[in-house]
């Protein structure tokens, strides 16, 4: 009594296919415009660099514009396929044909993966006519870009199938894609802006852990196009063949899920019985989010670090902890499918979330562990740079990481002086210690004398070097322009300015002679506010240096003071001064 | 044909099946009857294997039906509400279900379309209600099943095309052997054309036999006794209402029994008429609590 129909179902197939046509129709018509489209608009562009450009453009569209189009069309198609099975009715349809559960998801899921590799092909073939026959380059840019957008559909496809079965709500499908596309990076996001906020000196990266787990980050991160060749148009292999086989993963889990589920689940948020308690969690930490966003908003116009007063902290505690029970009796809403969800037991589970929540906090703003005041010890410490309003350094030497180290600890030890006054500066140090990078961002009121030991800091020797060197040893050829502009003031107060742009080995004299021993003398180079003009006579030298390894350029601008008696004789003796 | 065995359903913590057994004959006509949340669709939500028990068992044609496409391929389901794909028309529901149904006939399907005149070529959004019913008996009869489940299946017919539709049913049932199974509020027609009823409440069945043992099982008593003569004792009364003299009782029990036991207490009037399905329906719910004790009929 077996059906020849019942894993695979090609009725159901052809009808799914066709049913979405406008759906594949949209996303062939945005390859078109991707990819044939500009090439044929380029026929005419014939210049001799004009194969590498387009090989690039190949490349580039399949690497970024992949990640783009194969990322929000693939909750879509999921949202079509699967939307059957998203209302009581037509669940129970399908349900009751002759085909088993594997039958109708497989079915299902072969008729998006199916079709979107079918306009993948269709895709394909004009540009590689193009390619050959008119602009006469390899078809391998095409061909790559095939297969990347393939291992793209089977990635993010394979998440959105994931996400269909989690839910039995057509309109949660979208929502949950978006949580398992962003939600991990989304909650240490959080984290760590709270963290900001509540610990004095507290950085970091915003997304220091989650981005590799976090596919469209992480695919836009590691997946790139370069010019070397044709083996390495595209670099990032791993990475795409990784994601693709975690949408593998993730589409045979959903095919699982499937199987199990509860076909009353239909239009259910949460299809499965496990997922309820995730889901209000999560619809709790989104709640959380959103009040601590208002905050940021209404209570410190976007200043983050502002948070560190004390009132400001109960105003955050008190947003987030409204947040997060409106967002839990929100997704408890969605769940159940009725407004009547505020009972006593609702109230203590929120009520102990938000406790906890608010003790963890509290616990990091007193900091009972010292953790604040933890640095690395200066025998660990390689370099140290400082960051403040007024510019920056990198110290390597002994006496002046401890200087370094001494003024951060007098920031920490005038935290509450400096959380005083509305005009701030702020102070960033980071440690490059044996074991990895430390760093720590503080503000500090205006009055602080922090600000002075800052600016003393800044005007170490070794500081205006590191400051206005490069960081390479310059040799002749090195600066690609240097312009002198000199700015003069005759008796009637009236402004005479010149300019001077040096050659290269001009450039190169007068910064081994004049500049380079200035620099180390410490006669120039200093942060603004120890620059001193005599008002009648003043010269800026702008150098553009460029690294000769790495091929990264640098430009900066040398004020001449005039104490910068190396620099002068050289301008002296070429006759701009 | 069908074998329901002590089968449990329950949602979010409501048990919409309750220990529900239930039999259905081969070539029965069954009416499954019940106030509104009985549970019966949910019952012919199992039958059709959209729905997996939480316990019990859920046999069609000797063999579970959840995820059995054997058994499925033998079993026509139309809903209360008939789902089509929007914008499909019923020639295109048809062809869709052709291709997954192995034993749908066309020739049959041709023929339908001389009893049932709705031209298949129009999309079903702009078919009526009624209309829509009728594609959906025509490719639930072409299918060929040995099972039809029918959830309130006249809803949204007129009266000419009921008789006509529930004729082809039955036309199917003589001829084909074709088991029935439909869940009606509307008892008059369901006593029409069933052969067996089953009784749901509160996801239970709490009666289930053919018509004719249910019906000679309870009758209609209008009886008048002489002044002060009580009704003679042992008769199973599940309701009773009187004008003036004249009292009506509904007893359960052999209609000749009751009669003689009656007839023994010398009433001045007595008449036994049979029950309709309807009153059965009224009267054995009244017995398990549901509220239609002071009803009047």
């Amino acid at each position: 009594m077996q059906s020849k129909t019942s894993y695979f179902s090609f009725a159901l197939f052809k009808k799914t296919v066709g049913r979405y046509m406008p759906l594949w129709a949209a996303y062939l018509l945005v390859w078109f415009l991707l990819l044939p489209m500009p090439l044929i608009t380029n026929l005419s562009f014939q210049n001799p660099g004009a194969g590498d450009q387009i090989i690039f453009y190949i490349c580039s569209v399949a690497v970024k514009g992949g990640v783009v189009v194969l990322s929000l069309f693939s909750p879509l198609a999921a949202m079509a396929v699967f939307g059957g099975f998203c209302s009581q009715r037509s669940a129970a349809a399908l349900c009751s044909l002759p085909v088993k559960r594997e039958g109708l998801f497989l079915s299902c899921y072969s008729a998006a993966m199916g079709t979107m590799t079918a306009c993948n092909l269709i895709i394909l073939l004009p540009t590689l006519l193009i390619c050959c026959l008119f602009h006469r380059i390899s078809p391998a840019p095409a061909l790559l870009w095939f297969l990347v957008v393939t291992l793209l559909g089977l990635a993010f496809f394979g998440i959105a199938s994931f996400a269909f079965s989690t839910t039995g709500n057509i309109l949660a499908i979208p929502a949950v894609y978006a949580l398992l596309n962003a939600g991990p990076i989304a909650i240490e996001a959080l984290l760590v802006l709270i963290c900001y906020a509540v610990s004095y000196g507290y950085s970091a990266d915003l997304f220091p852990i989650t981005d590799r787990i976090t596919p469209v980050v992480d695919l836009m991160m590691r997946v790139n196009y370069n010019y070397e060749g044709v083996g390495r148009m595209i670099v990032g292999w791993r990475a795409l063949a990784g994601w693709a086989l975690v949408g593998l993963l993730l589409s045979a889990a959903a095919l699982l899920l499937f199987r199990r589920r509860q076909m009353e689940t239909a239009s259910d948020v949460a299809a499965i019985k496990v997922f309820k308690p995730v889901f209000r969690v999560l619809a709790a930490i989104c709640g959380t989010g959103c009040g601590y966003i208002v905050f940021i908003i209404f209570w410190l116009q976007g200043s983050l670090s502002d948070a560190l007063r004390p009132g400001y902290l109960t105003a955050m505690l008190a947003l987030c902890c409204f947040g997060m029970a409106a967002g839990w009796f929100c997704g408890e809403m969605m769940i159940k499918k009725t407004l009547k969800v505020f009972s006593l037991k609702g109230f203590v589970k929120v009520f102990c979330m938000a406790a906890a929540f608010c003790a963890a906090v509290v616990l990091v703003y007193l900091d009972p562990m010292g953790i604040e005041r933890r640095l690395p010890e200066a025998k660990d410490i390689e370099w140290v740079r400082v960051t403040s309003y007024d510019g920056w350094c990198e110290l390597h030497e002994e006496e002046n990481i401890a200087l370094v180290l001494e003024l951060n600890r007098s920031v920490v030890d005038n935290k509450v002086t400096n959380l005083q006054g509305d005009y701030r500066n702020y102070i960033t140090f980071l440690y490059r210690t044996s074991e990895g990078t430390v760093r720590k961002s503080y503000l500090v009121s205006e009055d602080s004398p922090n600000n002075q030991q800052t600016v003393e800091i800044l005007n170490l020797p070794e500081s205006v070097y590191s400051r206005n060197a490069p960081s390479f040893e310059v040799k002749d050829g090195d600066i690609i322009t240097c312009n002198i502009i000199t700015y003069r003031s005759n008796e009637s107060g009236e402004a005479l300015t010149s300019h001077y742009e040096a050659d290269r080995s001009e450039a190169y004299d007068l910064w081994k002679n004049g500049i380079l021993p200035d620099l180390r003398e410490g006669n120039m180079g200093f942060v603004e506010d120890q620059y001193v003009s005599d008002g009648l006579l003043s010269v800026d030298i702008e150098m553009e240096f460029c690294d000769p390894v790495s091929g990264d350029t640098r430009y900066i601008v040398y004020p001449v003071l005039p104490e910068a008696s190396n620099t002068i004789a050289w301008l002296q003796g070429a006759g701009i001064i | 044909m069908i074998s329901m065995t002590d089968v449990v359903k329950s949602f979010d913590g409501f048990r919409a099946l309750d220990g529900l057994n239930m039999d259905v004959p081969d070539g029965s006509v069954y009416g499954l009857v019940g106030p509104n949340g009985a549970g019966k669709s949910t019952a012919l939500r199992h039958i059709t294997g959209v729905l997996r028990q939480d316990s019990g068992s859920v046999q069609v044609l000797g063999q579970e039906v959840f995820e059995n496409p054997g058994v499925k391929s033998c079993i026509a389901c139309i809903p209360d509400e008939v789902y089509f794909f929007p914008s499909a028309s019923g020639r295109e529901m048809k062809n869709f279900y052709k291709g997954i149904y192995p034993g749908f006939s066309e020739q049959r399907y041709q023929r339908l379309g001389e009893a049932l005149q709705v031209d298949d070529r129009l999309p079903m959004r702009k078919l009526s209600r009624g209309m829509q019913k009728q594609v959906a008996f025509r490719i639930a009869l072409s299918l060929m099943p040995k099972l039809l489940v029918l959830d309130e299946p006249v809803d949204g017919l007129d009266p000419v095309m009921r008789r006509q539709i529930m004729s082809l049913v039955m036309e199917d049932v003589l001829e084909r052997g074709l088991t029935v199974v439909i869940s009606s509020h509307n008892l008059r027609e369901l006593e029409d054309v069933c052969d067996h009823v089953g009784i749901m409440n509160h996801g239970r069945v709490i009666l289930e036999r053919s018509l004719s043992d249910l019906q000679d099982n309870i009758a209609k008593v209008l009886v008048a006794m002489p002044q002060g003569q009580l009704l003679p004792q042992g008769l199973e009364i599940l309701h009773e209402s009187s004008t003036g003299r004249l009292r009506t009782l509904i007893v359960r029990g052999d209609r000749e029994a009751i009669a003689e036991r009656l007839a023994a207490a010398g009433p001045q009037f007595m008449d036994i008429v049979p029950l309709t399905l309807e009153e059965i329906f009224i009267y054995e719910l009244g017995g398990a609590d549901y509220a239609v004790k002071d009803i009047v009929l």
